[in-house]
């Protein structure tokens, strides 16, 4: 099922995520919002590597990728994407 | 003393703009045009979405057809932004080689907005940098800034408000979160304009020109009120379909 998130980061930008789970495992996801990504492509890398991972490997995805790519985040960080799919994934 | 080659204020549609912003970075990025600083305006009237903002949570799109509105995405992140003829646009591209400015990019805004908060200070009104992206009169937004690193280039864009017709700010469609945080009911109370710091409203072209020479000498570059090259033209002329694309416009 789809599920949406949203993060207003403290003293940074709005993060909205949108992702499609099944059986725990991530399907599809869009990450937008009012944030900086630099280099900007780098955000359909990042959405990437979210997919096919499980609901609780979230967190690991995200600092394996953050060591491969060097991409420079304004405005939100990395883990504030772990944070709203963990959040949303609570039903799970 | 090196050259910032300026651009004339000017108004051109908001896809032209686009593209000759991302013409003019990819020229100055690859060394075959100075410094640029370039000065303009929207007609008609536009939204330009951020990069990474969705069409559909951002703008109302029945509200925008009705009053002529277009809808632009630009190549940079940040927020929605609603361009009216009360707005002067600015674009300032410098080499990203680091010796314009700071390679942290939220110091670099700190950067490139100083020229923006002097002018704003230079008409009268008490402006102050607000970070990430935005200069601030009296705890609102005159200034809303964004930038990109690309091509070689440092590209960052961005408004200064002279006056608005909040009636046109229904083209944005308010986020609760945001406003939250901000602790405000609705859009048009966090912004205000020069006419409204100021008590009259200054000429587009006059601020202009008063925003070039502090771009000058906060970067110490030596103004040259140039044009663009044919090259930037035809680069300009090419990526107009990019922006005026369905694809590039609704791709998130």
């Amino acid at each position: 099922m789809e599920r949406i998130g949203v993060k207003k980061v403290k003293g940074g930008k709005l993060i909205k995520v949108r992702f499609v789970e099944e059986g725990g495992i991530i399907k599809e996801v869009k990450i937008s919002g009012d944030f900086f990504v630099h280099p900007e492509e780098a955000i359909d890398e990042i959405e990437g590597c979210l997919k096919g991972v499980n609901l609780s490997r979230v967190r690991e995805a995200l600092r394996d990728f953050a060591m491969r790519k060097a991409v420079r985040t304004v405005g939100f960080a990395l883990e504030d994407i772990a944070e709203i799919i963990e959040e949303r994934s609570d039903s799970v | 003393m090196e050259v910032l080659r300026v651009l004339r204020f000017e108004v051109h549609d908001p896809f032209y703009n686009m593209a000759l912003d991302e013409a003019i970075a990819r020229s100055v990025g690859e060394g075959s045009s100075p410094p640029t600083l370039r000065l303009y305006g929207w007609a008609p009237m536009a939204v330009s979405l951020g990069y990474f903002q969705e069409v559909m949570e951002e703008v109302d799109l029945g509200f925008c057809r009705e009053r002529g509105i277009e809808v632009v995405r630009r190549i940079t992140g940040g927020g929605a932004v609603l361009h009216t003829e009360g707005e002067l646009t600015y674009s300032f591209a410098v080499n990203n080689d680091g010796s314009y400015v700071p390679e942290d990019i939220e110091e670099s805004y700190r950067r490139i907005c100083a020229p923006i908060v002097a002018c704003v200070r230079r008409l009268g009104g008490d402006a102050v940098f607000k970070p990430i992206n935005d200069i601030e009169v009296a705890g609102k937004k005159i200034s809303g800034n964004a930038q990109t690193r690309r091509f070689g280039a440092v590209l960052q864009h961005g408004t200064l408000l002279l006056s608005i017709d909040y009636s046109l700010l229904g083209a944005l469609r308010p986020r609760a979160e945001k406003l939250r945080d901000k602790g405000i009911s609705e859009v048009g109370g966090r912004v205000t304009t020069l006419k409204e710091v100021l008590k009259f409203e200054p000429e587009r072209k006059t601020v202009a020109e008063i925003l070039a020479e502090e771009f000058g000498k906060s970067f110490q570059l030596e103004l040259s009120y140039g044009k663009i090259t044919n090259k930037e033209r035809e680069l300009a002329r090419e990526l107009v379909r990019k922006y005026m694309s369905k694809e590039w416009i609704f791709r998130r």
